[in-house]
């Protein structure tokens, strides 16, 4: 094979490699990855690219004068970080128990926020098409910090809006 | 520590190695630490006095209040209670705690202020942050295997962080109130 006949092979298989790479990009924007977990019987979930760490067995540090969905901080590597339970946002039934439960860190731009999980189940990747909006039957605390629910074969996964969930909490304070 | 009725006197609040002295206690399930300099000192609580109620431990009597309904949790039922002695409104006032964990000297780098989901959510401004102990070795108390030095940086090795309060403001901001009485010099 001459030399030039080398380079236009070469350049075929990067033309090649580029369209593979592009159709993955595709395929990777048309895809969402996430994180589910269980409150209670109920199934929720984060988008993978928020998370930060799941954490166990630690037991937030209560914090005295604040509302019940905030059960405390936990020491995350030399950061102090919040932990919320959702349960009490949602209105949810049961307590957070350390031995099974699990701490889900996630960030919205800069900041760090913990989310009590009963159980941490699986990361699925769905198509972003089978993102539903809000059911219009669910409650509106729910319905606000959801970007849309999900129909998996176990049930129905409520996808968490993290930015504004952690955008709203920190905010809940200031309105008094 | 010193002995039961008095802490030794704070050399001021920051300490000689620039940190910050605190008093750690626990109130129900929380871990508090405040200012030493705010302590005036440290008394087992008179209910616990030979079961006897109202038998006042040694010095002059003061009031006390229950520092777990100040923070608005149910009423303490551990036995062994201690006060810590604090001045408000220019009267000595004992305040009723679970338990003494010790005096510790912080660093800055141990002290963290609550992150903004707890600040904007908290309602008392007295509320400063948190202590997270960084675990260390006992520089002072490595020689004695049984000194107050060694148990506290076992507690620190924990890393369990504690509350800060300015419990001085916290009384004034909650509305705590005692009868008036014999002002302390």
């Amino acid at each position: 094979m001459s030399e030039s006949s080398g380079e236009a092979l070469r350049q075929a298989f990067e033309r090649a490699a580029g369209g593979r790479e592009g159709e993955e990009e595709a395929r990777a924007e048309d895809t969402v990855q996430i994180l589910t977990f269980s409150l209670g019987d109920e199934w929720y979930g984060f988008r993978l690219r928020d998370l930060v760490e799941i954490i166990g067995g630690v037991e937030p540090t209560p914090i005295p004068y604040t509302p019940d969905f905030l059960p405390g901080l936990i020491n995350h590597r030399g950061t102090v970080v919040g932990v919320v339970d959702l349960k009490r946002v949602f209105g949810l039934p049961g307590r957070y128990r350390r031995d099974t439960g699990r701490i889900v860190l996630v960030r919205s731009e800069e900041v760090v926020v913990g989310f009590l999980a009963d159980e941490i189940s699986d990361i699925v990747g769905v198509p972003a098409a089978a993102v539903e909006p809000p059911l219009s039957t669910m409650e509106r605390v729910k319905a606000e910090y959801m970007e849309g629910c999900v129909r998996l074969d176990r049930g129905l996964l409520v996808l968490l809006d993290s930015q504004t969930l952690i955008h709203e909490l920190r905010a809940q304070g200031q309105g008094g | 520590m010193s002995g039961p009725g008095r802490v030794a006197p704070a050399r001021s609040a920051a300490g000689s190695s620039g940190g910050l002295e605190l008093v750690l206690f626990r109130v129900g399930p929380w871990r508090l630490a405040v200012p030493r300099d705010q302590v005036k000192g440290i008394r087992p609580s008179p209910r616990v006095q030979g079961r006897i109620a109202g038998v006042q431990p040694a010095g002059a009597p003061i009031p006390i209040v229950s520092l777990s309904e100040v923070l608005g949790l149910q009423r303490d039922t551990a036995t062994d209670r201690r006060v810590l002695e604090v001045e408000h409104w220019g009267q000595r006032l004992g305040i009723e705690v679970t338990a003494i964990e010790g005096i510790r000297t912080v660093r800055v780098t141990e002290l963290h202020l609550l992150p903004a989901v707890a600040q904007r959510n908290c309602a008392s401004a007295q509320v400063l942050g948190l202590v997270i102990p960084e675990a260390r070795a006992s520089e002072e108390g490595r020689n004695d295997p049984d000194s107050e030095q060694d148990e506290l940086a076992r507690l620190a090795a924990n890393g369990r962080p504690a509350v800060a309060l300015d419990l001085t403001a916290l009384l004034v901001e909650q509305g705590v109130e005692v009868e008036a009485g014999e002002p302390t010099s």
